[in-house]
């Protein structure tokens, strides 16, 4: 991977270039400072980086700044992003995912630690790499110029990345945000998901490109729905969209269903041949991520992530008998 | 010394013994902004002081670990947090520099002087 490091202290940036080397076949690009990290990623004709280091804490521009700034870059919009700092508090954990990081790995870091989340980047940045290389042999799939670039064969069951919407985050950040947190910050977590009804109906009478359209609006409308809330939210594929909240929100999840159906209705979206789509979604349980960790944290997302999707289902099976149950009768 | 894992790592020594002489410089930076934050005459002069230093101990708290001076980070960090506290609490505006920062980078100090000597 060709991999771009800014930190403002040198003899980071040092190590790094020894924990990369020790990692793999990797080429590892420093710089001091965000605006010197920016004039690097101007230069034309560079093969783009695969991979990035940010430090948090720099003065001038911090690593979030820098991360945002770096997301506005179409080319970058997905690039994998390590945060790689001394700030373990909350605040600063929260703001760099919803900034747009992959990761956040914390000072001093170990080797060990740091081969193996490299490792993951690593795999994925492997894994779309095919895909990439598909999208530039092909027609242009973007939106407009400046546009996320959309794969052609999107695939309904998997994540999709959505950057331009607020409290948004991928799944593998969402993944590693969890991680991330304290047992006293789960005390006031929760987790739930919505589904989006009659996914894979839509899915096949769509291109990739109105899928992932649809898919943003509907994150976008979910959203602004939860505004005055504190969470976070993901798209885990197979329509579901997966939320943990904070602050100790604990969602009334039929309400929260019932808004976000009542704001898709009041949202006019369409398809390339003009007609009009309406999204529903359905949710699952809440589940409380009190006294969970690590593993049973992501196990608890699974979870509601699962009973969003068995939502949907029993209330498509349930339109679809209503009337039959009643002729029985 | 602390025995570290990354030994082998080919460079690794040489970078240590860079970051042992980086660490003298800082530790002097350090103990050098605070006696200007104690000395200052100002409430800005004196949080101008104050935050310089802080700045250096956030260096040394997110490197000193992996070079296997964990106690030496753990100060650092220490020292971070409470100039951090007294720069935020508004009611510092007025007030000076605090004994109990100086006596918190003074143990700092004092934790780094026997890496300091064995390097």
């Amino acid at each position: 991977m060709k991999i771009l490091a800014v930190d403002d202290d040198p003899i980071i940036l040092e190590l790094l270039a020894h924990f990369v080397a020790a990692s793999g076949d990797h080429k590892l690009v420093t710089a001091e400072s965000g605006a010197e990290a920016l004039e690097i990623l101007a230069q034309v004709g560079l093969r783009p980086f695969d991979c990035f280091f940010f430090d948090i804490n720099m003065p001038e521009m911090s690593g979030i700044e820098l991360t945002r700034a770096v997301r506005e870059n179409a080319r970058y919009a997905h690039t994998p992003t390590l945060m790689l700092t001394a700030m373990s508090d909350k605040r600063h954990v929260d703001a760099a995912f919803t900034a747009g990081a992959t990761d956040y790995v914390t000072k001093p870091f170990e080797m060990d630690d740091f081969s193996s989340r490299l490792g993951v980047i690593d795999q994925m940045v492997s894994a779309r790499r095919p895909r990439t290389k598909k999208i530039f042999g092909a027609v242009p799939t973007c939106r407009e110029s400046g546009g996320p670039i959309i794969p052609a064969n999107l695939q309904l069951h998997e994540p999709i990345a959505i950057h331009d919407v607020e409290n948004v985050i991928e799944f593998l950040a969402m993944e590693n945000y969890v991680a991330q947190l304290s047992r006293s910050a789960l005390f006031g977590s929760t987790t739930f998901a919505f589904s989006m009804r009659q996914i894979d109906v839509l899915y096949s009478q769509m291109t990739s490109f109105e899928f992932y359209s649809l898919v943003s609006d509907v994150a976008e409308v979910i959203s602004d729905t939860m505004r005055a809330h504190q969470f976070l939210m993901s798209y885990a594929g197979n329509g579901t969209f997966v939320c943990v909240t904070e602050g100790g929100w604990r969602p009334q999840a039929t309400q929260m269903m019932d808004a976000v159906n009542l704001a898709l209705s009041r949202t006019e979206l369409f398809d390339n041949a003009g007609l009009r789509l309406q999204p529903r979604v359905s949710t699952g349980q809440t589940i409380r991520l009190i006294w969970q960790t690590g593993a049973s944290v992501m196990g608890a997302i699974a979870q509601a992530h699962t009973s969003a999707e068995a939502a949907c289902l029993a209330h498509e099976a349930a339109r679809n008998t209503l009337w039959t149950v009643e002729n029985t009768a | 010394m602390t025995a570290n894992p990354y030994d082998t790592l080919p460079g690794f020594a040489a970078l240590r013994t860079k970051f042992m002489s980086i660490l003298e410089e800082r530790q002097a930076q350090i103990a050098a902004h605070t006696m200007d934050a104690w000395n200052a005459e100002t409430p800005a002069a004196k949080a101008a002081s104050l935050a310089s230093a802080r700045a250096i101990l956030h260096k040394v708290a997110g490197t000193a670990g992996t070079f296997g001076l964990r106690d030496v980070g753990a100060a650092a960090f220490a020292c971070e947090r409470m100039i951090d506290t007294h720069l935020d609490d508004p009611a510092s505006d007025d007030l000076s520099c605090p004994p109990e920062i100086l006596i918190e980078i003074d143990d700092f100090v004092s934790c780094c002087e026997p890496y300091l000597v064995a390097a």
